[in-house]
């Protein structure tokens, strides 16, 4: 995986869908420190897959189980990273534009990370694909277990977010979908070129 | 209109900058990638050295012994290094998340009982049987000569050596979470005392049911 072609097209598929990184650290991390340095190795883990992918599934999905598995297993090191190569900016990811859209959210948002907070590692991963609309067919084909499997689990999550909900803040599930599709939009506007 | 222009025009920059950028990564991944070449360089020397110290006393088993040992130890402590490095670079991460982290898992945990294992009989292995085959090796010492106490006192550090094992393992359990989580000793404590390996077997666990309806 040398020649610059390739490279070329490596670069833009990234840009392209560079959201689905800043969705899992937004997940995965809370400190925005911690962020840089989960870019930083998701984009290390994309470009040593990327010889692997040969099409079969879209860029997207493969590009989310590359960068969701290796935010678990960041998650799993207590969020501890290799020396910095180089400055993530200058990969052209913008964590501060992502971390502002965020934040622009408001009170969904921090509700939303405390709920995220509550859970495994693997359910984090489940949640964010539910908040973004994925099927349970796309769940169940990311997460490697059978569709009625994948759909029985989203909907353990959607209670577990309902009981957590009704707990404290005045707010429906939908609502906090909606939020975070407005975070997803932001997050495309702010950190477009 | 110039607005966009403009637009275009920076959008152009960065994924140039991104595409040199990228450039440097591949560098620095296939490095990282790469043989470690010292690593390669204190085995292939230990291992040589060890070798010819054998050769040369094949009759001698009082040498032979520690020096068979220190061989073992070396070459399996390599063998299993190499075996993990290479299931780990043999990963797909674009694989399903339930399946990926389980095999992710399952060599992590492979690696934490090899760090133990290593640094609990390296206890044993790194110091009479090195020192015999240093001294003969090097200055040509018989350790064994050196002193009419030296044997029993030999005899003695092998046994601490081998009850160093149980004793660690017992004290690693009763005093870890001691030293914070972010310490050396700590990290060496879960090690020793298993934590870690347990942790991972729940961390297993929790995968295992998340793949099943129940």
């Amino acid at each position: 995986m040398s020649s610059p072609t390739q490279r070329k097209q490596f670069v833009d598929q990234i840009n392209a869908h560079r959201k689905i990184l800043y969705k899992l650290t937004f997940v995965y991390c809370r400190r925005s420190d911690d962020r840089k340095d989960l870019i930083q190795e998701m984009l290390i883990q994309l470009w040593r897959s990327y010889e692997r992918f040969d099409g079969r599934v879209k860029f997207s999905t493969w590009m989310y189980r590359v960068a969701a598995n290796t935010a678990i297993s960041f998650y799993r090191q207590g969020q501890r990273s290799e020396p910095e190569f180089v400055s993530i900016e200058e990969l052209g990811t913008d964590i501060a534009a992502a971390d502002e859209a965020f934040d622009e959210s408001g009170d969904s948002m921090q509700t939303l990370r405390r709920l995220i907070d509550a859970m495994d590692e693997v359910n984090m991963a489940l949640l964010l694909m539910y908040l973004d609309g994925c099927s349970h067919e796309d769940i169940a084909a990311s997460s490697g277990t059978s569709v009625s499997n994948g759909g029985t689990r989203i909907s353990r999550i959607k209670q577990k977010l309902k009981d957590s909900l009704t707990c404290g803040e005045n707010m429906e599930l939908d609502e906090l979908k909606l939020a975070w599709q407005h975070a997803r939009c932001k997050i495309n506007r702010k950190t477009a070129y | 209109m110039r607005d966009a222009k403009l637009t275009e025009k920076l959008r152009t920059n960065s994924q140039l900058l991104l595409a040199t950028q990228v450039e440097r990564h591949v560098d620095q991944i296939r490095r990282l990638g790469g043989p470690d070449l010292l690593y390669w360089l204190a085995f292939t020397v230990t291992v040589a050295a060890l070798g010819c110290f054998i050769a040369d006393r094949v009759d001698e088993p009082k040498f032979l012994i520690p020096a068979v040992l220190l061989q073992i130890w070396v070459i399996v402590m390599h063998a299993s290094h190499l075996y993990l490095r290479h299931a780990l670079l043999r990963l797909d991460f674009s694989s399903p998340l339930l399946t990926l982290q389980t095999q992710l898992e399952t060599i992590r945990q492979k690696r934490l009982r090899r760090f133990k294992w290593g640094l609990l009989t390296g206890q044993i292995v790194w110091w009479v049987p090195l020192f015999i085959v240093l001294f003969k090796g090097l200055a040509d010492v018989d350790l064994y000569t050196v002193s009419g106490f030296m044997p029993q006192f030999m005899l003695i550090n092998v046994f601490a050596g081998l009850l160093f094992i149980p004793v660690s393992l017992t004290v690693s359990r009763m005093i870890f979470g001691r030293f914070g989580t972010s310490s050396i000793l700590q990290r060496v404590l879960d090690s020793v005392s298993g934590r870690d390996v347990q942790a991972s077997l729940a961390f297993l666990k929790r995968l295992r049911e998340h793949g099943t309806t129940d």
